[in-house]
């Protein structure tokens, strides 16, 4: 059975305690979707979330599949991360 | 612009002068600002604008004539009084104050090109003054604005936000767009710090990003996307086509522990390592009085030279005295030493009405600052870490303390809300006060944050004390809405770290409706201090001699025993706390009869505390070695030190062995054992 974490649409700074608190109950699931299509803003905290989430199931040979938005695929383009989100995104070849 | 002229001692006293300068001009200007209207204190700004616009012009520096220039324009029309002032004069000139300093900056680090002067200010300056003219100098024949440089060129630059960057409100998504404005950007993200999800603090900083520009815009114009976050981030900027070495230099300060203004400031050239701490400027009385001091040294040690070629054993009565005059001479000289390391910590307090002026603009709030004791003299040290700390603790006040106006008038106070920082001597210690007339700390509010984050249990029954100190643990905050100035809970326990980190204690009182009372207890100095030594088991220990009331012999039948096992030891009239110090360091379980040993009754920060000991040594001046730097840190122990046999002593530090007793009784642990992120 996939876990699904729905990010909300404020993916900001005052939305990342409860959010993270809901990835790390998730994080030893076999197949996690994180829902981030309904995201209308997104900042660096959240990103910085999402990043580092990805990356913790990587390296425990996990893979996460990401559902994105315009809006969160545009910050973290200008962050630098696109790559890094991209790989869990559906079509960007999940790890 | 012959900028070799600006070399060795002419250097370091011209910027010495403009710092000086600078820091007249701001601070008349802030209390222009505060409703000041004084002839004398417009005429004091005046002719300090116009001594840096001279002292530049000696050195051709001309972006800072420039601006200085237009400046002091200004300043002649209200000096005049042809133009009345107004706040939007002060803010202009503030901001021209802020770029000064950002070029002085760049002057001390070494660089003499200097950028030019942002257009924007140079243009509002002269929107002030009502004539949008040409910008030359009757006095001082040197080029206008430097034009800028129409060409295309490729740099890199490296920006490390502080951790508690997007704490302020500041998202590194809007400023990494902003600087992709400014031409073609290539982003990469370092991502290397990022701890796990499980310790990840999601609302610090750990990213970091080098942005490789190609872009027309000027170093200044890419240091104003990052005009905002100058305190929270540190910004680096790298022209590629520059000689190579300039990328290899060592980035900035990573945890921010240099003062905020200097952050901008790009790689060095040559061996200057930290301008900060290259040069500290000391009163011409304590050198004479060190002089004097060596003087006397010499004196003894051509005394003893004498009777060592002698060595008659008559002599001894002399050379015994010659030793004591040695150890005199020696002692003086230490203190004097000691004594030029201290700075008055006025020197902190004037970063304080600008950011109380700043603030209160922004909130919408009226607000009074009150400094005393500026002349509290403590170590360079220590003041230099106290800074960001005091100004954390002052922007919370302002913030979540100090309420609306309208709830103000509710509560019948006046709309006015004030902020007190007082600091004095106390005992060997110096303490630092910050009261605000504030609406206080809502610890029912605080209760049930920490219940709902778990650190708490609903069951637990706290008494107010020990739910104030919730404020110190990471991620709680009562601000009922989260601002961009402060309040997301990350912050006073980074305060609180740094005062431990200085031996310091904080302490908080809070009254609903009435106000905060902050104590803040700092040691005098870091580095020596007068100890006691005592001894248990076969180790010895070292207390502070400060905290040292006296010490006795005990009499058992003055012991008496609490519920929960806890001693109390009738001194006189009073009952003291006793903690028996075999217990606290953990040496035995042995329980040694109370004859056996000595009471030292010392000075804690809530009363006195009897502390039993083995037995009594000597007392001795000892230096302090950080135990945390070579070790770790360990609650009850304030460092270590080595004695003159070679042995390693501990020092015991009376409010941490106070905690530690204390702690035991309760469900929160101390913010120390919640290092993780």
């Amino acid at each position: 059975m996939t876990t699904t974490v729905t990010c909300p649409p404020d993916l900001v700074i005052s939305a990342v305690a409860e959010l993270r608190e809901a990835l790390l109950a998730a994080l030893g699931a076999q197949e996690i979707r994180v829902d981030a299509a309904a995201v209308e803003r997104a900042d660096g905290a959240g990103l910085q979330l999402l990043v580092a989430f990805v990356r913790d199931r990587r390296r425990v040979g996990r893979s996460t599949e990401l559902r994105t938005s315009e809006a969160l695929r545009a910050a973290a383009e200008s962050l630098g991360l696109a790559s890094v989100l991209a790989e869990a995104s559906p079509g960007g070849g999940a790890a | 612009m012959s900028a070799n002229l600006l070399s060795g001692e002419l250097r370091t006293i011209f910027i010495e002068e403009t710092d000086d300068g600078l820091e007249i001009m701001e601070q008349g200007l802030l209390r222009l600002d505060a409703g000041a209207r004084d002839a004398e204190l417009i005429h004091t700004i005046f002719r300090a604008a116009h001594s840096i616009k001279g002292g530049a012009g000696t050195f051709s520096l001309s972006p800072m004539v420039d601006l200085t220039h237009h400046a002091e324009s200004l300043l002649d029309q209200v000096r005049t009084g042809s133009r009345p002032w107004s706040s939007d004069i002060g803010s202009a000139l503030l901001s021209a104050i802020d770029e000064l300093r950002l070029m002085l900056d760049e002057v001390r680090a070494g660089r003499d090109m200097l950028p030019a002067a942002s257009t924007e200010l140079l243009a509002r300056l002269e929107a002030l003054v009502g004539a949008p003219t040409s910008s030359s100098d009757p006095d001082l024949s040197t080029p206008g604005p430097s034009g800028r440089v129409e060409r295309l060129r490729t740099v890199t630059v490296r920006v490390r936000p502080h951790s508690d960057m997007m704490v302020t409100g500041n998202d590194p998504v809007l400023l990494l767009r902003e600087l992709a404005r400014l031409g073609a950007a290539q982003v990469t993200c370092d991502a290397s710090d990022l701890p796990t999800l499980e310790a990840l603090d999601p609302h610090a900083c750990h990213l970091k990003w080098d942005v490789r520009l190609e872009t027309s815009a000027s170093d200044d114009d890419i240091r104003e996307v990052f005009s905002w976050v100058e305190d929270e981030c540190d910004v680096e900027i790298s022209d590629r086509c520059a000689q190579p070495s300039a990328t290899e230099v060592a980035s900035p300060d990573p945890d921010g522990a240099a003062p905020p203004r200097r952050h901008s400031s790009g790689p060095e050239p040559g061996p200057r390592s930290s301008s900060e701490s290259a040069s500290i400027r000391v009163g011409i009385e304590k050198v004479d009085a060190l002089v004097d001091m060596v003087g006397e040294l010499v004196i003894t040690q051509s005394m003893l030279s004498q009777l060592g070629r002698d060595p008659d054993p008559s002599q001894l009565q002399a050379l015994r005295a010659g030793i004591q005059q040695l150890e005199r001479n020696t002692r003086e000289l230490q203190e004097g030493v000691m004594r030029m390391r201290m700075l008055p910590i006025g020197v902190v307090f004037a970063r304080l009405p600008r950011l109380v002026r700043d603030l209160s603009h922004q909130l919408g709030k009226s607000i009074e600052l009150v400094t005393t004791g500026e002349a509290t003299e403590l170590d360079k040290t220590v003041l230099e870490k106290m800074s960001d700390p005091l100004v954390h603790l002052v922007r919370n006040s302002l913030d979540h303390g100090i309420e609306p106006a309208s709830v103000r008038k509710a509560r019948g106070k006046p709309e006015r809300g004030t902020i007190e920082i007082a600091a004095s001597h106390q005992s060997g210690a110096v303490v630092i006060e910050l009261r605000d007339d504030g609406g206080g700390i809502d610890t029912d509010r605080l209760r049930d944050k920490a219940i709902e984050r778990g650190l708490l249990a609903a069951s637990d029954a706290l008494d107010r004390p020990a739910l104030l100190d919730l404020i110190f643990h990471p991620g709680l905050s009562t601000a009922a809405a989260v601002s961009d100035i402060s309040g997301r809970g990350v912050g006073m326990d980074v305060v609180r770290r740094n005062i431990h980190e200085l031996g310091g204690t904080i302490e908080v009182e809070s009254t609903p409706e009435v106000g905060t009372r902050l104590t803040i207890r700092l040691p005098l100095t870091l580095a020596i201090l007068d100890g006691q030594l005592f001894r248990l088991g076969r180790q010895t220990y070292v207390l502070p001699l400060v905290s040292v009331v006296e010490s006795l012999v005990p009499n058992p039948r003055q012991l008496r025993h609490l519920a929960g096992g806890a001693e109390v030891y009738r001194l006189r009239d009073a009952f003291i706390p006793l903690l028996r110090l075999r217990d606290v360091f953990g040496l035995s379980d042995e329980r040694r009869r109370l004859e056996d040993g000595l009471i030292i009754v010392a000075e804690g920060s809530q009363g006195q505390v009897g502390l039993f000991v083995d037995e009594l040594l000597g007392q001795q001046q000892v230096v302090i070695k950080s135990l945390e730097r070579n070790f770790g840190r360990v609650d009850g122990v304030a460092g270590a030190t080595i004695l003159g046999n070679g042995q390693v002593a501990l020092i015991a530090d009376v409010p941490g062995l106070l905690r530690l007793r204390g702690e035991r009784a309760r469900p929160v642990r101390s913010s120390a054992d919640h290092r993780a992120a």
